[in-house]
């Protein structure tokens, strides 16, 4: 009875995702079976090194891959249809309706050559959010107005008749985040939404992102490596390591009991304020994907690697009742 | 007060956007000498009938009383082998070299550009190898060997030779949009319009299109010059325009049997070719320094 009302509730799961790239000197084997789950309402953050497949995880799920990409196994449900099945118009409509991504650079999102008023114009006509596609100019104009006083933009009117470069880039971000939220109706994704902005508008972006999202009951997936971010926005966190998940748990949880050694190190590695000397960090780097090592992928940077690390690769369970799921074989057998 | 502060700014941005083009394109004096050249030629040859001195003596005229003057004060330019006014005549050759420009490029543009387009958002898929490959089959055949094999089939005349530099035309344009838009099919804004679920036609004329019209109108404008001198050297061995058409090339090939004692007849076409093609690469540097500056 509560699985099935489990099933009700989650709106997007990924199971057992496997993504390679094609280059010139090989494979690049970067998705090891990637399993995650979001909720109605939920708001998810991933965390993990740069080049551990988080993008690429979440350019799966909106089908926007590069080309060289090659899925070699995994399926993605969304809402229960599988998205790597899609055909173009299905793919299409989940894109306007239901599923957005804000993407790392604001300065780069928006297309140059035209005003914002243009911009935020072809969005409202196209979702189908705001009626049919014969909504007058007034409408539209007036429709952009409140869309750009939602994300708190001073003098909006000034805002619609700019180039996408006379503005700042926080200013920009606050646009795509409008241009999104315009649309979407279930599940936001950020890919590293304040990578580029300094630390105040990081703040405000942030803020202004998690009003908006409570406001409509958004599902979201942050992407970070800040982790103080994360710890302040999310419900649950995914921990990803060389295209795999390997923890997973409630905010609070995580953060007070890592279990992963690897989530050990990362939380480890956060300058403290009050702390004396260096932190400890993790040695190594992120492995070689065109021969990544065998069993776990962490086994060569692990201080605690077992004999069976090397030869099998652990699953990604649930060890204890609480929904905190590790991947690690210092934790329960098969 | 908000209000009627925001109502002026947002009069003075788009001014100051097209004076700031205006700027940019002005900085250079040689930018406007080119604009000088283009306008009045383009003025010239649409009001040739009413500017110049002898219109009739474009069609068929003979005057052999009157043949082989030197310039002077009644033929500023002199006259050629049928008597017929140099000047004249070199005033409607610039309606003839301009509508060839004219015509070629507006048949060369929008394939060109489509095929580019189409190519480069299908980047490393079938399509783009076989549009590409297509567009290489084209620039491979030589302009004037292709208007020779065009001319053996068919009849020389100004159609045919437009037909020839139109076919050998548009792969340029196909690869420089082609690189364009590839490049720009990767850019964050695509992939962002990509994601809110707009479809490939919307992706590829409203986002990509307006992004390469830059480069497209700075080839269009350096074109124009090259345009017209191949259509003049397609005349000029006489596999283009044909006498008495007061075509340049044809006009510089008529006077070459007179020179070096009649120069005027060969001399003053071909300076009048030289200033289009000048004019008009000026006025195409220029425009490509206001859209290299946009683009920083």
């Amino acid at each position: 009875m509560r699985r099935q009302n489990n099933r009700v509730n989650q709106l997007l799961e990924v199971k057992g995702l496997y993504i390679g790239y094609k280059t010139y000197i090989g494979k690049l084997k970067v998705l090891n079976g990637v399993d995650f789950m979001v909720h109605k309402g939920e708001k998810v953050g991933v965390i993990g090194e740069s080049g551990c497949g988080k993008t690429t995880t979440m350019r799966a799920i909106l089908r926007i891959l590069s080309t060289n990409a090659v899925i070699d196994g995994g399926e993605i449900h969304f809402r229960g249809n599988d998205v790597l099945e899609m055909g173009k118009k299905q793919l299409n409509e989940m894109r306007r309706n239901n599923v957005t991504m804000i993407f790392q650079d604001p300065t780069a999102a928006l297309n140059p050559v035209f005003k914002v008023g243009e911009l935020l114009a072809d969005v409202i006509k196209y979702s189908g959010k705001y009626g049919s596609k014969q909504a007058s100019k007034k409408e539209i104009h007036g429709k952009s107005i409140d869309i750009l006083k939602e994300v708190a933009l001073p003098d909006p009117e000034r805002v619609l008749d700019s180039y996408p470069f006379q503005l700042s880039g926080g200013m920009r971000q606050r646009i795509c985040i409008a241009m999104s939220l315009a649309t979407a109706k279930d599940l936001l994704i950020a890919d590293e939404p304040t990578t580029n902005l300094d630390v105040t508008i990081q703040d405000q972006v942030l803020r202004l992102m998690k009003n908006l999202v409570e406001k409509r009951n958004l599902s979201v997936i942050l992407i970070s490596h800040a982790l103080g971010t994360v710890r302040g926005t999310v419900d649950t966190v995914y921990v990803m390591y060389a295209g795999n998940m390997i923890e997973a748990a409630r905010t609070e949880e995580l953060f007070s009991n890592p279990l992963h050694p690897y989530t050990q190190g990362l939380l480890k590695s956060v300058p403290k304020l009050t702390g004396a000397g260096f932190s400890e960090g993790i040695k190594g780097r992120v492995p070689d994907y065109i021969n990544p090592p065998s069993g776990c992928r962490f086994h060569p940077r692990c201080d605690r690697a077992l004999d069976i690390c090397r030869k099998e690769k652990p699953r990604f369970l649930n060890i204890d009742g609480n929904n905190h799921k590790v991947a690690c074989w210092l934790y329960g057998k098969k | 007060m908000g209000i009627r502060l925001s109502e002026s700014i947002k009069k003075v941005s788009i001014r100051l956007d097209l004076k700031r083009k205006w700027y940019r394109f002005s900085r250079s004096p040689l930018s406007i000498v080119g604009l000088v050249i283009a306008v009045s030629s383009i003025i010239l040859a649409m009001a040739a009938p009413y500017v110049a001195p002898y219109p009739h003596h474009a069609g068929l005229f003979t005057n052999f009383k009157e043949a082989f003057q030197p310039p002077s004060s009644g033929y500023p330019f002199g006259t050629d082998d049928c008597g017929r006014d140099v000047l004249s005549r070199t005033i409607f050759g610039f309606q003839y070299s301009l509508m060839m420009a004219v015509v070629v490029l507006s048949l060369v543009i929008p394939p060109g550009v489509i095929s580019g387009l189409i190519a480069g958002y299908y980047r490393g898929t079938w399509v783009d190898t076989l549009v590409m490959r297509i567009a290489d089959i084209f620039i491979a055949v030589p302009p004037l060997v292709l208007a020779l094999a065009i001319a053996a089939v068919l009849t020389p005349s100004v159609f045919h030779a437009m037909m020839a530099v139109t076919l050998m035309w548009w792969p340029w344009y196909t690869r420089l949009t082609y690189n364009t838009a590839s490049a720009l099919r990767n850019e964050y804004f695509v992939q962002a319009s990509e994601v809110m679920g707009a479809n490939s036609f919307h992706i590829i004329f409203r986002e990509i299109l307006p992004c390469c019209l830059g480069p497209i109108l700075t080839k269009v404008t350096l074109d124009v010059g090259w345009v017209i001198l191949l259509g003049s050297a397609l005349s000029y061995v006489g596999l283009g325009a044909q006498p008495p058409t007061p075509d340049l090339g044809t006009m510089v090939a008529d006077g070459g049997k007179y020179m070096p004692d009649f120069w005027w007849i060969s001399i003053f076409p071909a300076v009048a070719i030289c200033i289009i093609i000048l004019g008009f690469n000026l006025l195409g540097d220029g425009i490509r320094d206001m859209f290299v500056e946009e683009a920083k």
